[in-house]
């Protein structure tokens, strides 16, 4: 049975709040979150740029083992994945299990996608020295990572459009460190999924930066976090828990 | 959000999702030939997982007659066999009830089968309107999160091009046609690719492979950025941005291009 202690991780920090909210799962019992402040988000987001500089100009091969470390790590945890999940959403334990296995097979399908070097369409424009008037200078162009992006969780995929989703796992693919705003209505998940990829920043000797999640529970966190002069925005798959809360 | 990321001083990108539809346009022939299949499957995927997917498909375009009339029988019959589900949250729940009485005190709109769905729990409802009264109200066009079908019936081809041609953006858009519904499936196409990230024949839209090839996204307000898809390998471009090096020494070079 899987306890959660309700934390923000926050640049490889558990990190808690005496302000809480509790979980209203579908099913057993309900456990208090730390709700989000400014100043959380503050940190997360200073710490996911300190780690730009490092994470977004390593190798493809790094960031690929990194990612099927993360998949690694949240197979570790299935059992207690789609236990918190199924309790917390309602959704049937298949559905868990299906959308983790998803979830894993994005992970590593970045990882294999980025080991091609296609993604980055490299153009080349030889040098043109004789070229009348003026000659042409070389020129080359690729694809280079944003910087931060703030992740927001959706409330129908709890694993594959969440903390360790799609979203998540292309922005660590590309070599953007990654701020998520957990959904609230499976906060437990999240932070299980988190642990899984601390785990994966502990054994690949990642700068810790490159991942937080804070939680919900106060609608500031996602506005400080959309106005935080640092970051870009990826909402998860489906915008309802904005529409109707 | 938005708002939000269009208002700072230095505006940033923002993807998000606002809606889908998800319409099946149901050609003759396919409704002809297999509408009892087709209906079947339909309520299949549109009470999948309480219909609360992103691409869960909404409406059903066909053309009136027997057939449709039929089609929504069949539909109706076997989405009433639908155990009621528990929905994801309780504001999900009660925003689906809401989305439901809206439907049902729309003018010109048909209960063909109605539930009662209480606290977290969402039971399937089925509606039938005509093309000329879903034109008249846009209210219509607007999507509701979970299992909540409708069918719309159009007196002819072009009352069926009329409607998609008044779609807002789609994540997906779906054909049923068989091989003698060939001509008018090319004339409903282009309308189609205007419309939607991804466009299906003979399938049901909830489902999404994560590839090389799939795009999740669309015109707004199936995604603020029509440009991006969310699953795939290709939604990785959303997080990267081309820059050219001119004349730049090897040795300062980004490594990928040295």
């Amino acid at each position: 049975m899987f306890e959660p202690h309700g934390k923000h991780l926050i640049a490889g920090n558990w990190v808690s709040n005496d302000a809480t909210f509790n979980s209203s799962p579908a099913s057993g019992k309900s456990f208090a979150y730390a709700i989000g402040r400014v100043s959380d988000v503050d940190k997360a987001v200073k710490s996911a740029e300190d780690a730009f500089w490092s994470y977004g100009y390593s190798s493809r091969a790094e960031r690929a083992a990194f990612l099927n470390t993360i998949a690694d790590e949240i197979d570790a945890r299935a059992e207690a994945i789609t236990q918190i999940g199924s309790s917390e959403t309602g959704l049937p334990e298949m559905r868990l299990n299906g959308e983790r296995g998803r979830t894993i097979g994005q992970l590593r399908l970045f990882a294999t996608h980025i080991l091609q070097d296609d993604y980055l369409d490299i153009r080349f424009d030889a040098a043109l020295p004789d070229r009348q008037p003026l000659p042409r200078p070389e020129l080359k162009m690729v694809q280079r990572p944003i910087g931060p992006v703030a992740v927001f969780g959706a409330s129908n995929f709890p694993l594959a459009f969440s903390t360790a989703g799609g979203d998540t796992a292309a922005a660590l693919a590309a070599g953007c460190p990654v701020v998520v705003k957990g959904h609230s209505a499976h906060p437990g998940t999240g932070e299980i999924i988190a642990e899984a990829i601390l785990a994966a920043i502990k054994k690949c000797n990642i700068h810790p930066g490159v991942f937080s999640l804070i939680q919900g529970g106060d609608r500031k966190v996602g506005s400080a976090l959309v106005e935080h002069c640092l970051i870009f925005v990826q909402q998860g798959l489906n915008l309802f828990h904005f529409l109707v809360s | 959000m938005f708002d939000l990321c269009a208002a700072r001083p230095e505006p940033i990108p923002f993807f998000g999702e606002l809606g889908s539809v998800n319409p099946m346009f149901i050609f003759e022939a396919a409704l002809n030939n297999r509408g009892e299949e087709i209906a079947k499957g339909w309520a299949g995927s549109l009470t999948m997982g309480a219909g609360q997917f992103c691409t869960n498909p909404g409406i059903a375009v066909v053309l009136a007659g027997d057939k449709a009339s039929a089609f929504s029988k069949t539909a109706s019959e076997a989405l009433s066999g639908a155990a009621a589900q528990t929905m994801l949250t309780d504001g999900i729940a009660s925003a689906y009830r809401e989305g439901q009485a809206r439907i049902a005190s729309t003018s010109g709109v048909r209960e063909v089968l109605t539930s009662t769905c209480d606290l977290r729990n969402a039971t399937p409802y089925l509606y039938e309107t005509t093309a000329k009264n879903w034109l008249a109200n846009e209210i219509l066009a607007e999507e509701v999160f979970g299992p909540l079908g409708m069918i719309i019936t159009a007196q002819n081809m072009d009352e069926m091009r009329e409607v998609a041609l008044n779609l807002q953006g789609q994540l997906t858009c779906t054909l049923h046609v068989d091989n003698q519904d060939a001509t008018e499936a090319t004339r409903i196409m282009p309308i189609l690719e205007r419309k939607a990230g991804r466009i299906l024949a003979n399938g049901f839209p909830t489902g999404v492979e994560v590839s090389d090839t799939m795009v999740h996204g669309g015109p707004y307000p199936a995604s603020t950025n029509f440009g991006a898809t969310s699953v795939g390998t290709l939604s990785i471009r959303r997080f990267l941005r081309p820059v050219c090096y001119q004349n730049i020494p090897t040795a300062l070079l980004p490594r990928d291009l040295q």
